[in-house]
This record gives structure tokens, sequence and C-alpha cells, in this order.
């Protein structure tokens, strides 16, 4: 089979990322507008039908975690990156809903990492692979030389490695290894340790600087802030459940608070 | 197993990316998407760039590190990039790939590819697939050009490097172990290699928009859909090397083409514009059905139209024309695409048919001075040496004279680079520029564009005045030798005389003379950089006379070896059915006809077929396209639409090499390559042969244009191959061994071939018994009376009187064109006997135009030629991947002069001529001579993937030799303007 995209599906490859950098804003723009067209009771984003869709919104954007940190597990990468975007943009899109459009309330920053998230999900997805393709034969360091010096500090560094790597993974070869998710569950401390020395051989090496920022930072960005957002919907989900009256701030508490402890 | 591993010599590779082309092609890899690359280096770009290092490649590919980076990277869970415990191979798997890119980041040496449509990385795993085939080498190293590519076990790699003595590049800074070897310069190294002083141009790999959707099968297909159920061998039509190839089919489909390991000459090795010429026989852009104008000419509007309506309506006009104008009135252009059969058969039989003299090829635009002048002083208009080590890879020297040969016959050159690596023999490069030829020489001498003539006549001073000369040979077998000596002294052509025309010091020419005469074979190429230019013919016939002089003639590894040696066909047409043909054969030159078309003078011409892109490829396209647009009649035939199509009245879609059964190009190395039709051309497109056969039938033409002829292998065997020297190369015996080729002269099929023609003692093929060489004395004629007669007619003299070309930074004698194109002038006795120009040599004294244009500020040196290797002509850039590796037309310019001028590297600048402007990308090269600029042809403003304008429009057509009318492509001059 040819892997292949039919021609008139090129206009429709150019403007996906604009139709991601748009995704946010629009979602924002009709939930508002939905938001002033509903009666109170539903528009809420407490109300019973907003709540809802919080609750699906967040699984999905949960199950978008689960699709590209699979692969970290053995599971299948390609499926787990095409779950992680279709989840991922209807969980948006919910969850925005679920917002009514405001992004001036104090939860509204999630809605901000949301589209910043989305930005550079559709950066890494539509533009990166380009410039990854674009990379070959850019970078020649590996045909330069390198003072005495840091060659002997190179050297040092793996030999740590390899002392830190018989403590955490015994059959490990050093040149092939790299952290997963079980060391630093199992040995945390090793494992930074570890982590240390390979963030200094990295520096040496030159890694995300022989590239552009762009490229070398966008999946790091799309991480951190990826992971700041579940930070922020757990703090926002247990504010609204613990916390109904704080948050509510004299509208109505529907059956959804746990506990009033504000 | 044991570690594998690819050695790669930068001493050899040329950067011609053929090993690209493989890679691509074995694995289907479609733009941008890559496992290898050879980068282009120059100098680092600062106040005194380096000019021993203007020039390197890097072949790079994975290096299958011991600890590799990538590896380490990958975020998948198992990796998805793995290394094989035995063979060291890195490989990724590309369906557990997730494309986040972090091995493209990690990976130092920038060896990582990625596939933008699949979006997952891709890598070099030393065609794993190819090699469980049964493979025993990759595909990059089966093609090479140069044998720069090596692959085996590295430990046996490593001993062969110790064992020669080679030095290896480090490549390992940072401790991954790297598998390949690279072997670092031996010639020009000034000290070790570090890509931290180098600097890649801007210019080459720039990246282009194609996309997979711009290719078709096999390129993103998986190997499942490729594989290959049956090979066929032939060759590449394409340049004078004529390699031999091998075709793989997937039932009737193309999947590969590749070079023909079996042949013992070539083995194996292409450059990557056969194996790119799939590309073009596939192409969606192809011409596939009769085109008919609709609208005005230039518009590029046309109508779909059946064969017959179009050559019934052809026909029906080229008659009208004949019955107001005389059958005169057609003019016939043919170029290099339409294949040898066509140029030299078909089209030339239908010429003889209808009645006009006025047919030319290329000829007067390549090679008809350095034709003229073997045939006046050898008899025969090509050399008679090959490419073999005992002959041509026997010599002691060899000297590039204006030939760029490793871009231009990349094959040939890299075998005669092995021999010579491998005798130790010495190689000096006379070029303004540093090209990739003058890149591996012992010695690159810049000299002044148009000072050629000048050089190789103090040489001669030096020699004879220093009697080096070899006197035996001379006295036996050069008549007139005597004659020319006390020419050159009484003229005073000393070196100290020619040093200020060349622009080389009078130690180096002395040097340069001392290495020739004293060379044990020495070999001068010349080529381009000599025939075009307004003295073609007697700098053709100086270099010439040098040879001869030293002896290196008639003997295995001397010669004066300009390509290409022209196949001796000869047409047998029944004298009552040639046409009469009552007015002589207007300018030899093509571009000289614009008169007879624009004014009618000296005689009207008014319907032409053009094959091929006169629209980029003639000099002075202002003229050219003036006159064109004049035409009542403009029939184009080609495989693709271009300028000339867009200008057409009809346009005939033809076939190309396999689609219809060819020979290859008039190979320089006496090789006639036969190459079988294998598959139909696409839509209703036909061979050249058919269209000629058919609009012959229209005039009754088919008695001697005859039905079955349209099977070229038939029209081959019964009606080209009459000559003696061919009489031997039959379909027969092309067909008795599996690479199909026969080198010529072979009078019958059973006679040997000859390596060396005109060996002492023997008898020159075709020639009466005990004469040596083919002319009338048996000799080399150097002067006899009536070369001079026949010069004279010209305005010039059998012992050439130098004179340089019109446009230059110096004053020089040059010559001045006594007639206008709008006159007879005199029928010339040496071109055909057709209507010729005569000049008239100027002194330097003289105050030339140049002067005045030097004030106006036309200060450059413009140097017009051929690009790198993936390119040829306008062909190419209908195929992406050569557009993808040069996509932008460039002006190759010294950083030094692009600093006063304010233009930096890439950036786009203004290009003007006394005859016109272009607009191209800036190289900033050291190679460069800091007075010269350097544009290559072929590109054109309608191509798919990037538009220019042809360099022609700089040129000028009536800078031309007199006697064979070659137009001066090499020396005009120019401005530069950053944008
Ligand atoms: C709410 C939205 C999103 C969240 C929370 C999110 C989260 C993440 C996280 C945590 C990773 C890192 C995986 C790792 O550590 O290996 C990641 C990677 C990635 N994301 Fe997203 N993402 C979101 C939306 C998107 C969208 C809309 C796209 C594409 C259009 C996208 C494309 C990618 C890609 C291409 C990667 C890198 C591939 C990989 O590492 O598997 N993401 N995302
Ligand atoms: S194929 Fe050409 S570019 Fe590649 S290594 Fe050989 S000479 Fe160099
Ligand atoms: S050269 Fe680069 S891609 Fe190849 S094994 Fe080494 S780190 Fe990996
Ligand atoms: S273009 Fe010339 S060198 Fe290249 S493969 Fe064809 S014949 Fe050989």
């Amino acid at each position: 089979m040819r892997r292949d995209t039919p021609k008139s599906f090129d206009v429709l490859f150019q403007m996906r990322l604009i139709f991601y950098s748009l995704i946010v804003p629009v979602a924002v723009g009709i939930s508002y507008i939905f938001g002033t067209l509903l009666p109170n009771g539903l528009s809420e984003p407490g109300s019973p039908l907003m709540q809802s869709l919080a609750i699906i919104g967040t699984l999905l954007l949960v199950i978008t975690f689960y699709g590209v940190l699979s692969k970290r597990f053995g599971k299948p990468g390609r499926i787990g990156t095409v779950i992680h975007i279709i989840s991922a943009n209807i969980g948006t899109i919910l969850v925005i809903v679920h917002s009514g459009g405001t992004i001036f309330a104090t939860p509204g920053s999630l809605i901000i990492l949301l589209f910043v998230i989305m930005l550079l999900g559709g950066l890494l997805r539509i533009v990166m692979p380009l410039n990854f393709s674009k990379t070959f034969g850019t970078k020649l360091r590996g045909f330069t030389s390198l003072e005495d010096n840091t060659r002997k500090e190179l050297r040092k560094i793996i030999s740590s490695k390899e002392d830190l790597l018989a403590q955490l993974e015994p059959n490990a070869q050093e040149g092939l290894f790299s952290l997963r998710l079980q060391h630093w569950i199992q040995a945390p401390l090793l494992a930074y340790q570890y982590r240390k020395l390979e963030k200094l051989e990295e520096k040496i090496i030159g890694y995300r600087n022989s590239v552009k920022p762009i490229q070398a930072y966008c999946r790091r960005l799309h991480q951190i802030f990826s992971w700041l957002l579940l930070i922020g919907i757990t703090v926002h989900i247990i504010t609204v459940t613990f916390f109904a009256n704080y948050v509510a701030d004299g509208r109505p508490i529907y059956w959804w608070h746990i506990e009033d402890w504000g | 197993m044991p570690r594998l591993a690819l050695m790669i010599d930068l001493e050899r590779c040329t950067g011609c990316k053929s090993c690209e082309a493989a890679c691509k092609s074995e694995h289907a890899l479609g733009p941008t998407e890559r496992h290898n690359r050879v980068v282009w280096l120059g100098s680092k770009l600062e106040e005194n760039s380096d000019n021993n290092k203007a020039l390197d490649f890097l072949a790079l590919s994975c290096q299958h590190c011991e600890r590799p980076a990538c590896v380490r990277a990958c975020p998948v869970s198992p990796k998805a990039i793995s290394k094989n415990k035995e063979t060291g191979v890195v490989t990724v798997n590309e369906d557990a790939c997730v494309g986040c890119g972090e091995c493209v980041t990690a990976c130092p040496y920038g060896a990582m590819g990625f596939d933008p449509d699949g979006r997952h990385a891709v890598k070099c795993d030393l065609c794993s697939d190819r090699r469980a085939e049964g493979s025993t080498t990759t595909a990059c190293a089966a093609v090479c050009p140069t044998k720069a590519i090596t692959f085996g076990p590295r430990d046996e790699l490593l001993n062969t490097t110790e064992a020669n003595n080679r030095e290896m590049i480090k490549n390992d800074p940072f401790l991954l172990g790297p598998a390949t070897i690279y072997l670092d310069r031996i010639t020009n190294k000034q000290e070790k290699f570090d890509a931290a002083d180098r600097n890649s141009p801007k210019v080459i790999d720039s990246f282009t928009n194609i996309s997979i959707n711009d290719t078709v099968f096999p390129y993103g297909h998986d190997r499942e859909d490729r594989e290959i159920t049956r090979i066929e061998s032939g060759g590449c039509n394409i340049c004078f090397n004529s390699c031999t190839t091998k075709f793989h089919f997937k039932d009737d489909k193309l999947v590969k083409i590749t070079g023909n390991e079996e042949d013992p000459a070539l083995q194996g090795r292409v450059c990557p514009k056969s194996q790119i010429s799939i590309q073009l026989y596939s192409s969606k852009m192809r011409l596939t059905q009769p085109l008919k104008r609709i609208g005005k000419r230039g518009d590029n509007n046309f109508e779909p139209i059946s064969w017959d309506q179009a050559l019934d309506e052809i026909a029906q006009k080229m008659r009208s024309i004949k019955k107001t104008n005389g059958s005169e009135a057609l003019g016939l252009f043919s170029g290099t695409r339409t294949g040898t059969l066509t140029n030299r058969g078909y089209i030339r039989m239908f010429s003889k048919l209808w009645g006009t003299p006025n047919f030319v090829t290329t000829e007067p635009f390549c090679s008809s001075g350095k034709n003229l002048a073997y045939s006046m002083t050898q008899g025969y208009s090509g050399p008679g040496n090959s490419y073999t080590e005992s002959d041509m890879g026997s010599a002691a020297l060899h000297v590039y004279w204006g030939d760029n040969q490793a871009e231009t016959r990349p094959v040939h050159f890299g075998m005669i680079n092995d021999w010579r690596l491998k005798k130790g023999s010495r190689m000096i490069v006379i070029d303004p520029r540093k090209t990739v030829t003058a890149s591996k020489a012992d010695w690159h001498i810049p000299i002044r564009p148009g000072g050629d003539m000048a050089l190789a006549l103090a040489i001669i001073h030096y020699i004879f005045e220093k009697n080096l000369h070899d006197e035996v040979f001379c006295k036996a077998w050069v008549l007139g030798w005597e004659k020319w000596k006390s020419f050159i002294l009484k003229k005073g052509y000393t070196p100290e005389w020619a040093a200020k025309f060349a622009d080389i010091s009078v130690n180096q020419i002395y040097k340069l003379a001392e290495e020739i005469a004293h060379a044990d074979g020495c070999i001068i190429y010349g080529s381009r950089g000599i025939n075009q230019h307004m003295n073609s013919t007697q700098s053709n016939r100086v270099l010439m006379f040098l040879a001869a002089i030293t002896g290196n003639w008639g003997r295995p590894g001397g010669a004066y070896f300009n390509m290409s040696a022209s196949l001796p066909i000869d047409l047998q047409i029944p004298e009552d059915k040639l046409a009469d043909i009552k007015k002589p054969k207007l300018r030899t030159s093509p571009v000289g006809w614009t008169k007879a078309i624009l004014e009618g003078k000296p005689y009207p011409l008014r319907s032409m077929f053009v094959n091929n892109n006169p629209m980029a490829l003639w000099p002075d396209q202002s003229e050219t396209r003036k006159a064109l647009l004049a035409l009542d009649l403009l029939v184009h035939i080609d495989i693709f639409p271009n300028e000339t199509s867009a200008f057409a009245d009809y346009v005939l879609p033809a076939a190309t090499g396999i689609e219809k059964g060819e020979v290859g190009r008039a190979c320089e190395d006496r090789r006639i390559v036969w190459i079988d039709r294998m598959i139909s051309p696409p839509g209703s497109a036909k061979p050249d042969g058919w269209i000629w056969i058919e609009l012959g039938k229209r005039f009754g033409f088919e008695d001697v244009l005859k039905e079955e002829w349209k099977d070229s292998a038939k029209f081959w065997d019964e009606a080209l191959i009459s000559n003696i020297q061919l009489r031997g190369v039959t379909q027969k015996r092309l067909h008795s061994n599996p690479y199909k080729w026969v080198r010529f002269p072979v009078s019958t099929e059973e006679e040997p071939e000859i390596q060396t023609l005109y060996l002492e003692g023997s008898t020159a093929p075709g020639a009466p018994k005990g004469k040596r060489f083919p002319t009338d004395s048996g000799k080399l004629e150097f002067f006899t009376d009536e070369l001079e007669k026949k010069f004279s007619a010209y305005g010039l003299s059998a012992l050439p009187e130098f004179y340089g070309d019109k446009e230059s930074l110096i004053n020089m004698p040059h010559l001045e064109v006594i007639d206008d194109d709008s006159e007879s002038g005199i029928l010339g006795p040496f071109a055909s006997g057709g209507l010729s120009i005569r000049g008239q040599i100027v002194s330097p004294k003289t105050p030339g135009s140049n002067t005045k244009a030097i004030q106006e500020g036309y200060n450059l040196e413009l140097i017009t030629g051929r690009p790198a290797a993936p390119h040829f002509h306008s062909w190419t850039h209908y195929s992406w991947q050569s557009q993808e590796m040069w996509p932008d037309l460039y002006v190759q310019i010294h950083p030094k002069t692009a600093r006063k001028l304010g233009v930096k590297d890439g950036a786009l600048v203004l290009i003007e001529s006394r005859h016109g402007s272009i607009h191209a990308r800036a190289w900033l090269y050291s190679g460069m001579r800091p007075t010269s600029v350097f544009i290559p042809i072929g590109w054109g403003e309608r191509q798919p993937f990037s538009k220019w304008h042809s360099v022609n429009f700089l040129t000028d057509k009536t800078q031309r030799d007199p006697i064979s009318e070659q137009t001066n492509l090499k020396s005009l001059l120019c401005r530069v303007k950053p944008i």
C-alpha cells in the first residue's frame, strides 16, 4: 500500500495547524455564546449537564495522557498517538463547554493552558515532522574535534553511569539504556543521579542545542504544560468537590459537592 | 556475523549523490525522507576563505554507533530503535516509532532520517532487506561511480585502510563508537579534516516544497509492492558516459534502475541520473497527447487532437510553405534527448527526402569545434583511446583542460581517478573555477576564461625552445610540424607573452610544460571549456599539436582526448529519392538562422520542427524567442512541456529510452550500448522514429523511410551500420553479452574490439593499408596547402594564430565577425558546405568594446556550463529528486567579490550582461576566481518545481567561431547586484 495522502487533502493538511490553534478560542467563543443563550440553570458550569460534560471531558483528557504514555509501557505507540489526538480534541472541547467560555475566572487559566498545549501539539504533529526530516545532514558535530579535557570528562560520566546502572538494572548496557517510569518508582534517588549524568553527557554532545530551539523544546514544553494541566485539573476538582461554597461564591451549589470545607 | 560497516573515501567521493539516488530508490523513500545524504562542504566564508578547503564531500549515513545516542533518546518501551548484537546495525522499528523526533535531536551526526508523511523515524540499516535477499553489498556502495563507498566487515575494512596507509578522519568526539570509517584526503590536504572549519553552501539541498504527492510508484510504497519479478539489461541514454544499467520490474511496472554489475567495464557504477530517470519515465508531467495551439502563440493554450489530425494539418502547412518559399524554408533542430537513432537516422533521412539542408543538432553548441579540428588533424572526428586500465588508466599524467569530467561523465572520472590513485599518477586541472574535478587534482590552475589557447601556445613554445618535443614521432608522423615550430618561435608565443592572457605566472607555465613534456604518457582532456569559445577550432588544434609533438597520440595512456567519438553512420538513400536541394545550408549554428526567419535573409526560413528546448538552450534568448515567434509553423516534439512547447503551434508527445529502443549517447569510450524497448510510452506518446515515418508517409516517403523501421532494432541493423566501422555492431552481437555493448570500430560480428586506435604499425580503421591515421597523408596534419586555402577563406590561417574572445577584462587579440547573419558570407569550405561567417583578428591595441563595458560596470567574467551530476540540461528538472538535490539556479561567486557587492550566501541576485539579465541565488565559493562568476545551464522559467530564466538570456549569438560556428559561452562580461 502506498503511504500517501490524496492531493485534495493537501490544503486540509496545511490548514490543520490553524485548526489546532483555533480549536480552543473557537470553543471558548461558542461556549460563551451558548452560555448567554441557554437558561441559567443549564449554563452554569456546575449544572448537571455541564457537570457531566466536565466529567466526560476530564476522562478523555486522562485518556489523552494514557494514549501517549502507554508507549512507555510497551503498548503500541502509533495507535496511542492517534487516541491521544482524538481524545485531546474532544476532551478539550467538552471541558471548555463546561466552563461556559469563561477564561477570566481562576479555572480559566486551565483553558489558556489547553490552548498552549493544543498549539504545541499541533506544531509537533504538523510542522515538526518536516523539520525532523530536514535535519538530516545539517549537524556535523560528530566530525569535529573535542578538547581532551572534555573527552576525559565524558569518559568519567560514562563510567559513573555504568556504576549506577549496575545497581539500577544490572543486566542493562549503558550505551543502550535510558530511564523508564519503573526506575523512577523503584529507585528514585538512583534514577535522579543517573538522569543528572545523562544531562551532563547530553550537554557535551549538544543534543537540544544542535537543532533549532522550537524543534528542540516543542515536545518538552508540550509535556510540561500537559503535566501542569493535570495538576491544575486535579486542584480544580478538589476545590469544587470539597470547597464548593468557596467556588460557588454565592451561586447555587448542586448535588456534586461531597463536603463543604470552605 | 562480524560487525558491519561502510568505509567512505573522501579522496574519491565527487559529491555526485548517486548513493543518495540509489538509497531512495532501494527503499522507495520520498522527498526529504533520507537514509543518507552527501554533504557538500566549502571553506568558511570569512575574510580569507581557504581555497584548499573550497570543496569536499561527506557521504553521510548512520554510523551504527556502539553507544547510539538515538537509542538512548527514544522514549518508547521497548525502544523503537534497536542494535543488532552481532552486526552492530542500528535499526528503527517504524511501526513502533511514535514520531516524537527525539532521536533526530539526539544524533550528533545528523544521520537520523524522518518520514514527514508517515511521521516516523527512518534510517540506514545497511540495506538489511537487500542483504536478506542475497545481495552482498549496499545500494549506495553498488552504484558509487568513484568506488568511494565500500561495504563489509569492519575489521576487514580497517585492515585495507592500514594496508593502504590511509589516514582515518576522527569521527568519534563523543565516544559513541561509530562503525563508519572515513578516509581523509591525500591530495590537496592541508590539515586533518574537521567539519568545524567548513561551511555548507546554501544553494545545495536547500529544501523545496516537494511532497510525496509529487511522486508516483514506487516511492512511498512498501517493499512487498515492489518485489522484483523481471530484470532486463540496457543502458542510460542521458550522457556521453553511456552507462550500462539494469531495469528492474514488478510485472510490467518499473521498480528501479541500477547499474549493471555484470558489465566488466563499468562494474555496476552509475551516476544519479540513470537511477532518477525512473521518475522521468513515470512522471505525471509527461506529454501524452498531440496538442494544437488555440489562442495566441506563447499563451500556452492547447487542445488535444489525434495523431492523424496533427500530422495531416502539419503536412498541409508544410506543403503550403514549400510552395511559396521552397523546401529549404524548413528548419529542423534536434537536441540530445531525441537520441542518436533519430538525430543521425530518422530526421536526417527525412530532411534529405524533403529537401532541406537546414538540419542541425546541438553540435554547434557543444562539440563542432573539436569535431572539425580532429577531422583536419587526424582524419576522423573523435579520439581513439579507451577507458581501460591498460590504455587511459596507464597514463602518468592526466591534464583536465576545461573539462569537468567529474560532474559531466561521473563514472569515467571515477574510473580514471581510481586508476590514478592506484598507480600514483598525477592530475592537473586547468579551469577558471575549482570544479569538482579540480578539487581532486594535485594541482589546480585557475586560468583566465579565454586564456587557454595562449597558454597552450606558450607551452609549445617552451617545449620547442628547450627541445623537449618527441622528434622521432614528429618526423615520422606529423605533417607540417617544422613549419609550425618556426611559426611559434617567430610569433614569440613565449610563456612571458602568455602569462598576462592566461593570468598564470611564468614559472607555473614552465613547470606545466616540463610536466607535460616529461610524462611517460600524458592525456590532455579537453571539452566544452575549450570548445565553447570563438577560437574553438583553433584552440582544439593547438592542444592536438601539443599532444602530437610530445608523442601522445596513437599510444596507450597518451592522447588529446576531447569527447566524444561520433558514430560514423552513413545513410543509404537511393540517388533518385534524394530531393533536389537548391540552396546551401544557412549557418551551421541554428542561432545564425534568426535573420532568415525575421528578415528573410539570406533566404527565408518559415517553419521549424524543434526537438527539446531551444528556448532555454540556444544562446541569446531574446533574439531566439523573437525569431521562433515569427515562424509560420513551429512544431515541438518532446517528452515534457517546456518553454519551447509553450510557443509551438503543435506539440507532439515523444517516447524515450526503454519506451522506444535506442543506443546510448555517442560514448566517449566508443562503446555502443543498446537499449531495448521494454515498456510502452505513456498515453499516446510515440517514439520519434514513428513520428518521422508517419509524417513521411504524408509525402510519399514510405519506400525509403519504411514502416518496418518503426522497430528501432531493425532500423539499426538495416539502415545505420553500413559503414565499415560499424558493420560488426549488429543487434546479434549487441545481444550476445549480458551488458549489451560493443566497442566500435568492428567490421564484422567476429572482429575483436580495438582498445587503442592508431597504434604504431597499425592501419586506421577504414583507411587504405599502411595508413596509420585516416588522413590523406596517413599522418597527423598540422599544415597543408589545402588547409591554408580553406582557413584563409574564413580570414584565418592554417597555423593557429592567437586570438581570444571578444569580451574579456583585458584587451586580447580577438575576433571581430565580419558577416552579419543576414548576409550570405562565404560557402564554408569546412562546415558541410553551408553559408559561413568570416572573421578578422583584431590587435589588442585596438580598444575593443570591453573598455566601455568595464566602465559600465560589467567587470566580472561570466562562465556558463553544466551544473552538478544530478542535472542534465532541462531533462532532470522534471525529476523531483534532482530538484531536491539542486533546486535553484545559482551563481558561483568568490566570497571576497560577494562581500564587496554586499551579496550573502544563498541570497537572490540580479546578473546582467550586455545581452540580457536574469536572477539566481548566490553561492559564495572560494574555489572561484575572484574576477569570474559561474552560472549553470538547464533551468527554465516554465519548469515544474522551481522556475528560473535560462542563463542564455545573458549570452550572445554573434560571438561565434567562423569555422565551427561554436558560440562563446565561456567568456562574457557581466555584473552582479544584490536584490
Ligand atoms: C489536552 C491536550 C493534550 C495533552 C494533555 C497532551 C499531553 C501530552 C503529553 C503528556 C505528551 C508527552 C508524552 C511522553 O512523555 O512521551 C504528549 C506528546 C505528544 N502530543 Fe500531546 N497532549 C495534548 C494534545 C495534543 C494534540 C492536540 C496533539 C496533536 C495535534 C498532540 C500531539 C502530541 C505529540 C505529536 C506528542 C509527541 C509524541 C509522543 O511523545 O508520543 N497532543 N502530549
Ligand atoms: S556515489 Fe557519488 S556522492 Fe556518493 S560516495 Fe560515491 S562519489 Fe560520493
Ligand atoms: S549515527 Fe546517529 S542515528 Fe546512527 S546510531 Fe549513531 S546516534 Fe544513532
Ligand atoms: S547520465 Fe551519464 S554518467 Fe550518469 S548514468 Fe547516465 S550515462 Fe552514466
